[in-house]
């Protein structure tokens, strides 16, 4: 039996508002309002900047809404998306999966009310960078009075529609098993940017989600005017340390919206909602079997007839004595290295071959080639690759409900919780490891002192943000925002391996080594409250 | 050897009381912890287990504050949680080393505790299939093997026997029969029937309270004469049930065969039965 269509309407607003205050009830959630008010506070601070050429205009009300809703729209996509991917996966860790799937609601609905919730979710940071942007015009003081449709516009109009887009693709890729773990996220950034780059290279205004054409179709033209013939029609979000010069001559008023380019802004929503529409073809509705084709796993388990015979076998079971050996207490005792160890197997475990194969192929490239390739994009993809082990630091226990089983152990911090953090960081030194003998050989010591730092606070990080929001995805989208801007844009700072930090690359391993034990100390209070509530 | 708790309570942040003034002392023997959904069993061995503090009063293990020095108690404990995951990448034998080497056991000791714990909860030959294809009645055998590896003092089991077939539930009985010399075991389930069965002492829980603590033949004791027989038709239940405390019923040819709990004997055909742990059970409930 179908629902009609009112009966649909309500409950995809039911599915979306459940999934909401389950999300914002969560420690979580606060890390995405931080996040936020973090890419408001960038964006103030002159840490993110939009320029035309080397130069920024005025902070008029519409440089500083379209600078704060793109610029937030961007990273929120690309953080964001991390942080959604658990709305069908709660349901299915939940069991509440199965009791949806027994109801008829359609499979259509259920995509669309967890569309809504995803879309709430990023909605709510878009509002974050909306409030904190009249602030961010206040203190800047370059243009008075405020202007609020040029403020506030951008929000409505660039971020929301971006978002929706976002909330639509994480959606998408939680229905398709393959990339529901890092390696969706991993696509991610790169998928994102020709989210910018395509409506850009082909002027299709119908395919730019984030609307950064809209804004440089009304930008550019009025730089040109202000700015003369030296202007070269550049046009960038920009991430830099260093102060930008401004030209005073320009103060963009913003675009002129009119009612085809709100509708062209709208052609985003259509976007999303054929994205949902196909992640609703492929959801399998929790069917475990079709999990188990995919997997390949048999749902006939041999072994189970096997035992139940066993156990049905009336004089077998009469002859069982159960004695167990007394155990010498001398042999309990805390053992760290063993510790070590298995942590370490259980975080490789489940890797496929092509995992290692890869990893292997990572170091040797790091040994063979240049030191300059080797310490570059080798070492930067060498990191980037055991991304989902990393993500699964701190948050193993409660994905898999053995947290009462490993916390009611003795000496669990000393133990299991220093042989999770060594299994981690050990991941970090063998991917990197080639590296680490390039480095040796040229005696390079700002590089090692970076790559130690490196090794130290990537799987540090990775416990820290899985202690405290008991969740992979909040690990997933920082890592990969953070290794986006470092290591793959050259961010100096913001670049871990160490290798666009150039002079002062001693001096950012030493931010990166107290910035891990920083974080280690944070993940102290952060696990004993996994341990005892 | 004692596990004590003095007082204990626990109030969750919303200003619920799961427990209240909790008073208990533990020895050597199976600890049956009986009542009702909501009485705040689980939350009860979750404290005991070391998993969930305290609010007010105090665990002593052998005069050591638990909330001061869990890893005195956490040492020599086997905990069976009501619900509990596994690590489905994991075969059974990978999943106990893991967990013997989280409690602390070393490799040689440690392979030849997993090797007979697998052959005690009979999973010897599905050890290598990852515990993700296990069906539920086998994870919970896991579940009971993980419990044992540190050989514990104290062991604590949540709702041991859901999951398991009446057969797998006879086997764990008779483990924890074998186990409960020199051993604190407190087994906490709605199954009268495995109390009945394996427990000394019997615990009787009602919102968050201790309401007795006593023998199994104690219990039985207090409603011994006091367990009736009646045979009406099943149309005279609705009134039968408004006179008296109905603690079973059997659908028979010659009617509903309903076990009453009762001071006087019942005005229908009746006849005395034997108590059952059941009828204390209810007794002890109704009374308080």
């Amino acid at each position: 039996m179908k629902l009609s269509g009112l009966k649909s309407a309500k409950a995809v607003l039911h599915v979306a508002r459940a999934d909401f205050l389950e999300r914002i009830r969560g420690r979580g959630f606060m890390f995405t309002v931080c996040f936020a008010a973090y890419i408001a506070y960038a964006v103030g601070s002159g840490l993110i900047s939009m320029r035309v050429g080397d130069v920024r205009g005025v902070y008029t009300s519409a440089w500083v809404g379209t600078m704060v809703a793109l610029a937030g729209g961007w990273f929120i996509s690309l953080v964001g998306f991390g942080t959604l991917r658990n709305a069908v996966l709660r349901d299915e860790t939940t069991g509440a999966g199965q009791i949806l799937a027994a109801t008829p609601i359609s499979k259509l609905s259920y995509a669309l009310g967890k569309w809504l919730s995803n879309t709430a979710v990023l909605a709510t940071q878009v509002l974050i960078l909306a409030g904190c942007a009249v602030p961010i015009l206040l203190i800047a003081g370059e243009d008075k009075p405020l202007h609020v449709w040029p403020l506030l516009s951008p929000f409505l109009l660039l971020a929301l529609p971006f978002v929706t887009v976002t909330a639509a693709a994480a959606l998408l890729f939680e229905m398709v098993p393959v990339l529901r773990g890092g390696l969706g996220t991993v696509l991610w950034i790169f998928l994102l940017p020709s989210g910018f780059a395509v409506p850009i290279a082909t002027g299709w205004h119908w395919l730019d989600p984030s609307g950064t054409l809209a804004v440089m179709d009304s930008l550019i033209p009025a730089a040109r005017a202000a700015l003369g013939a030296g202007y070269a029609n550049k046009f960038s979000i920009h991430l830099n340390l260093r102060p930008i010069q401004v030209a005073h001559s320009l103060q963009w008023q913003g675009i002129s919206w009119h009612w085809s380019s709100i509708l062209l802004r709208f052609s985003s929503l259509v976007l999303a909602i054929a994205i949902v529409a196909l992640a609703a073809a492929l959801f399998n509705r929790f069917d475990t079997f079709t999990v188990r084709r995919l997997l390949k796993t048999p749902l006939d388990i041999p072994g189970a007839a096997a035992v139940s015979s066993v156990l049905t076998n009336g004089a077998s079971r009469r002859k069982k004595v159960f004695r167990l050996i007394p155990l010498d207490r001398t042999v309990a005792h805390p053992n760290l290295l063993q510790m070590w160890i298995a942590e370490l197997r259980l975080a490789t475990k489940h890797q496929p071959w092509w995992w290692y194969a890869g990893a292997l192929g990572l170091v040797a490239g790091q040994l063979a080639s240049p030191l300059a390739i080797s310490r570059g994009p080798l070492l930067a993809v060498a990191w980037l690759w055991p991304l989902v082990i990393w993500s699964a630091m701190g948050v193993r226990e409660a994905r898999f409900g053995t947290g009462p089983v490993v916390f009611s152990s003795a000496r669990t911090m000393p133990l299991q919780f220093t042989g999770c953090w060594l299994a981690g960081i050990s991941i970090a030194a063998i991917c990197g490891f080639g590296s680490l003998v390039r480095f040796l050989i040229a005696g390079d010591v700002p590089g090692i002192l970076a790559w130690s730092s490196a090794v130290l606070f990537i799987p540090t990080l990775a416990l820290t943000l899985g202690v405290w929001t008991a969740s992979s995805r909040a690990f997933e989208g920082v890592f990969a925002a953070w290794w986006y801007v470092g290591p793959l844009n050259r961010i100096p700072g913001f670049d871990f391996t160490g290798n666009a930090n150039g002079t002062h690359t001693a001096s950012y391993a030493a931010l990166y080594f107290a910035l891990a034990l920083t974080l280690i100390i944070l993940a102290v209070p952060g696990r004993r409250l996994q341990i005892a509530h | 050897m004692q596990l004590v708790l003095e007082n204990v309570s626990k109030c969750y942040r919303n200003g619920t009381w799961a427990i209240r003034d909790f008073s208990l002392t533990f020895t050597p023997g199976v600890w049956g912890l009986l009542g009702p959904n909501g009485a705040g069993k689980t939350t009860l061995m979750r404290m005991l287990a070391t998993i969930t503090r305290v609010s007010r009063g105090r665990i002593l293990w052998n005069d050591v504050d638990c909330a001061t020095s869990p890893n005195a108690l956490r040492a020599v404990l086997g905990y069976l949680p009501q619900d509990f995951g596994v690590y489905p990448n994991l075969t059974g034998t990978e999943f106990l080393q893991y967990i013997a080497a989280v409690k602390g056991i070393a490799g040689k000791a440690a392979r030849e505790r997993v090797a007979e714990l697998l052959e005690v909860v009979n999973l010897t030959s599905e050890k290598r299939r990852p515990l993700g294809t296990y069906s539920g009645g086998m994870k919970q055998r896991i579940g009971i093997a993980q419990a044992l590896l540190n050989d514990p003092k104290v062991l604590i089991v949540d709702e041991p026997t859901s999951g398991l077939d009446p057969e797998e539930r006879l086997q764990f009985r008779n483990l924890l029969s074998e186990l409960s010399e020199n051993r604190i075991i407190l087994l906490s389930t709605h199954i009268v029937s495995d109390i009945e069965a394996v427990a000394t002492r019997v615990a009787l829980m009602r919102q968050g309270r201790l309401l007795s603590c006593m023998s199994v033949e104690d219990l039985l004791r207090g409603v011994a004469g006091r367990v009736w027989e009646v045979v009406l038709p099943s149309s005279g239940l609705e009134t039968l049930r408004q006179l008296y405390s109905v603690s079973g019923l059997v659908h028979r040819g010659d009617g509903v065969h309903a076990r009453v709990l009762a001071d006087d004997r019942p005005p229908f055909g009746t006849r005395l039965l034997e108590p059952s742990l059941e009828d204390a059970y209810l007794s002890a409930l109704a009374c308080n």
